[in-house]
């Protein structure tokens, strides 16, 4: 191995997440890319994280990734400079070499010579670079070659331009950047436009506009003007003059720095359709100019903490949490006792202080823990990508609402069911080509994967526009699977049929495939999600497609739960998963076949006594008032029976020891106020466990999905 | 100085009493010593463990080394103690009659297990310390804990469905009552 050995095992980790970070941020633009074939600026941002990552590798004295970064970068210095046009090719051959990459900062860690065949991967590179070169015309190389656009405005300043600006600021005259916003509906755009520029020649020079005055009088004025002006009257002067102008909506004036003007950047992309912006974006003088796309270190208020310091931080302060409760529980004990110490009151007074602090720090640790889930829709074009290429299919893939933030444990889970649905989406979900073009469908499938926030909750729905589900096709696998009968099969309704795909063993795929049809998916999918106090619902139409919706908790460490009691135990039920709570006489308990059940509102809902589920010693019948609590878990409607209702409050969770034996229909664990442990149930595989004992096979039945 | 290294290197316990035997762990195992407090009993946990308890914000299991050994099960006295200590698969309480003492003990006073156990599943006994005055016995806790009463792996255990399926009847048989 070539490493180089003074490299000491901290710079080795930083420059492993440094590449994580930038392999991630490789990944993702290249695949913008391929949508976006002008945007300079993404381009920029490649090149930048390549050539990085060249620099990084070199130090760490990692030869074979050098060079394939050398490589990249090369290919990708012809495509900033238009020397390339962008095709498959590259975009595969860059994948290639990102992939390479991948593997090779592996090596760093292994630090033993991967399999990686660098070699090909720089040859695969060297030839797309060059085979798309051949026949390009060495044009757009000289012509605009004085032109200097202005950052952020897509606005380029010829010669002539910049001439007048130099003249101006040596004159003593200040430059302001002005933006003008006309009404959207005004039929005046051209007219206001011409208004603008002539209040503004009054006042002043006016170096450029964008839309320029000649374009202007062809009518190609639009929602908004800007200008570079110059003048000696204060900005105040300006924006009131402009504003008197009818038709206009807003004035920005920002004063233009000289300097900016001759460092300006490349354009943004997003000013595609004016020519000026285009040949200003492409040419030469980049590199120098690089130096100025850097995010300013001042505006970063933000610094990288190992997860494992906020980890343990966050134990810490679950500590505090459950020390607070017990706090506020003896000083009101102490209070009682001695209700006119002095010194209690003055304990009690603390105490209260401290608590109203440990919760502040609870909801602000939490706060730290959240991350934007675009962690996790990041990694997905490129994975649909990929799959949809292979597979011949032709998709977009949209992404919405990334930045809505979940805690860190959910992200980490909510990964691989989201993985796994999207991946059943492209290949059960939507047809070929051929198959959309007879359905008479856009050939192009659309999957749209979008997260917000509701009610406390963060949903997350995928939607395609696939072939839907056939809930026949389900019942006759789910028959021949042996999963139902042919009578069961008869009896369901569609949306009970369509839920059997989360059924364990199902597979509607005619065919098993590289990505899915094994049939143990969506019931993994759907465990999961509720193992994170969540729930999957789906929704589907035959032939225009097919709708998952997911519905998580903002958070994991803390939930709201219910205190019941079952003997002597006292035990923990999310409010999650409590439809509502009922106080029966057990007299009104009637039996089914043997079963109990009990009438709700005309609706017969199993019962499910925990002693007996749960395999704790003597269930005696209950006598008198009892409680039962309605839950939903694993699509089912069960009441839980149990003997006292305590409170409802929320709850930290600790996880139980797995290794005590084989414990079912325990969620985990949460200490009390008074330092007891009390333990947290797990409804849906409670009912799955009632159900495969064959107590509530048939009452699950009756109640089943609503 | 002509002694060999074996008979220099020295152990130091941590000595329990249990159904008035004595018996030794390695004290670097030993996390601490608690009085006995309440516990929350698990559902479907291991017939020898206890349940759960609260060591200062964390759910400890508890196990009753007593039933573990198959010994005679006793009341809890004011003398019980949960020793914590730290085995491969996490930290664990198991409860003893009392707690002694503190022990050092050479390493050349132990001895092998096999010439003097005859029982079947034994493998959790490091050996046997031989003092002037008594017998201790040392536990290899992790080999304790992490085998279970049959001498079937735990992990097997956990993974294997049978165990539900073998309470099936009698669960079926309590729901009809």
């Amino acid at each position: 191995m070539s490493f180089n050995t003074e490299i000491g095992p901290e710079e080795t980790k930083v420059f492993l997440e440094e590449a994580e970070e930038l392999l991630q941020l490789l990944d993702e633009n290249i695949i913008k890319l391929e949508n976006d074939k002008e945007n300079p600026r993404t381009i920029q941002e490649i090149f930048r994280a390549a050539h990085t990552l060249k620099g990084s590798s070199a130090m760490l004295g990692h030869q074979r990734m050098t060079e394939v970064a050398h490589a990249m970068e090369t290919l990708l210095d012809k495509l900033r400079n238009k020397k390339l046009e962008l095709n498959s090719l590259i975009v595969d051959a860059l994948l290639c070499g990102i992939d390479a990459i991948k593997s090779l900062t592996q090596e760093v860690v292994t630090l033993c010579d991967g399999q990686t065949d660098v070699q090909a991967i720089v040859n695969q590179l060297a030839i797309a670079s060059e085979k798309t070169a051949q026949g390009e015309s060495p044009s757009g190389d000289n012509h605009n070659a004085g032109q200097v656009s202005i950052a952020d405005q897509g606005m380029a300043l010829d010669e002539e331009a910049q001439h007048k600006l130099s003249d101006a600021v040596a004159a003593g005259l200040t430059a302001y950047r002005i933006r003008v916003s006309i009404l959207p509906g005004s039929e005046w755009k051209a007219v206001r436009s011409m208004q603008a520029l002539g209040a503004l020649g009054n006042k002043g020079t006016v170096v450029a506009s964008q839309p320029s005055m000649a374009e202007i009088e062809q009518e190609k004025a639009g929602e908004e003007l800007r200008v570079i002006f110059c003048t000696d009257r204060p900005a105040e002067e300006i924006r009131s003059a402009l504003k008197s102008i009818s038709d206009i909506t807003e004035v920005q004036v920002t004063v233009f720095t000289a300097r900016a003007g001759q460092a300006g950047r490349e354009t943004a992309g997003e000013n595609n359709g004016n020519g000026q912006a285009q040949t200003s974006s492409g040419g030469q003088g980049l590199d120098p100019r690089g130096a100025a796309d850097q995010p300013k270190l001042e505006g970063l208020q933000s610094i990288r903490v190992d997860v494992k310091v906020l980890d343990g931080l966050m134990n810490m302060v679950e500590e505090l949490v459950i020390d607070r409760s017990r706090i506020g529980l003896v000083g009101k004990m102490l209070e009682g006792r001695y209700p006119d110490d002095d010194l209690v009151s003055d304990l009690i007074g603390t105490s209260n202080h401290i608590i109203k602090v440990v919760n502040e720090l609870h909801q602000d640790i939490m706060k730290v823990r959240m991350v934007p889930i675009n962690l996790v829709f990041n990694k997905l074009p490129r994975l649909v990508r990929d799959l949809a290429q292979k597979q011949d299919k032709s998709l977009d893939l949209i992404l919405l609402g990334g930045e809505t933030e979940l805690d860190r444990t959910i992200i980490e889970q909510i990964s691989d069911p989201l993985i796994h649905l999207l991946r059943n989406a492209v290949d059960h979900g939507i047809e070929s080509p051929a198959a959309r073009k007879a359905a008479h469908k856009p050939q192009k499938a659309k999957i749209t994967l979008t997260a917000f926030q509701e009610e406390g909750h963060v949903f997350i729905t995928l939607e395609d526009d696939g072939a839907g589900i056939d809930p026949q096709k389900i019942k006759r696998a789910a028959v021949k699977k042996g999963m139902i009968t042919q009578e069961a099969a008869d009896k369901l309704t569609e949306n009970e049929a369509i839920n059997l795909i989360f059924a364990a063993g199902m597979s509607t795929a005619s065919q098993v495939t590289e990505v899915s049809g094994r049939g143990v998916g969506m019931d993994i999918v759907r465990t999961n999600i509720e193992r994170l106090n969540g729930s999957v619902s789906i929704n589907t139409e035959l032939g225009r497609g097919t709708t998952f919706t997911i519905k998580l908790p903002l958070t994991l460490a803390v939930f709201q739960g219910l205190m019941v009691s079952i003997k002597s135990e006292t035990y923990i039920i999310p409010l999650a998963s409590v439809l509502e709570t009922l106080g029966i006489e057990a007299e009104s308990i009637s039996s089914v076949l043997c079963e109990e059940v009990m009438n709700l509102r005309d609706e017969i809902i199993p019962l499910l006594r925990l002693d007996a589920v749960l395999g704790l010693s003597d269930h005696s019948g209950h006598q008198g008032k009892c409680y039962v609590i309605v839950v939903k878990g694993d699509n089912k409607r069960v009441g839980i029976v149990v003997d006292g209702l305590m409170d409802q409050q929320e709850f930290v969770i600790k996880p139980v020891a797995r290794h005590i034996g084989d414990i079912k229909g325990i969620a985990g664990a949460t200490i009390l106020g008074d330092g007891q442990v009390a333990l947290i149930l797990d409804i849906p595989v409670l009912i799955k466990i009632a159900e495969k004992s064959g107590k509530t096979e048939k009452k699950v039945a009756v109640g089943a999905a609503r | 100085m002509a002694k060999d290294n074996k008979s220099m290197s020295e152990t130091q316990l941590v000595v329990f009493d249990l159904a008035s035997e004595n018996y030794g762990v390695d004290i670097s195992s030993v996390r601490e010593i608690m009085r006995m407090q309440n516990i929350t009993r698990v559902p479907g946990a291991l017939s020898y463990v206890e349940g759960v308890i609260n060591l200062r914000g964390k759910v400890l299991p508890v196990l009753d080394l007593r039933k573990r050994l198959s010994l005679t099960v006793a009341a809890q006295t004011k003398d019980s103690r949960v020793v914590v200590v730290d085995i491969a698969a996490g930290e664990v309480g198991v409860i003893v009659d009392a707690v002694s003492e503190v022990l050092r003990i050479p390493d050349s006073s132990v001895e092998p297990p096999s010439s003097m156990i005859t029982q079947a599943n034994s493998d959790y006994l490091m050996g046997i310390a031989k003092l002037t005055d008594r017998l201790i016995i040392l536990l290899d806790l992790n080999k304790l804990l992490s085998t279970g009463m049959d001498g079937a792996s735990l992990a097997a255990l956990i993974k294997d469905d049978s165990i539900l399926a073998e309470k099936e009847p009698e669960l079926a048989a309590a729901a009809a009552s």
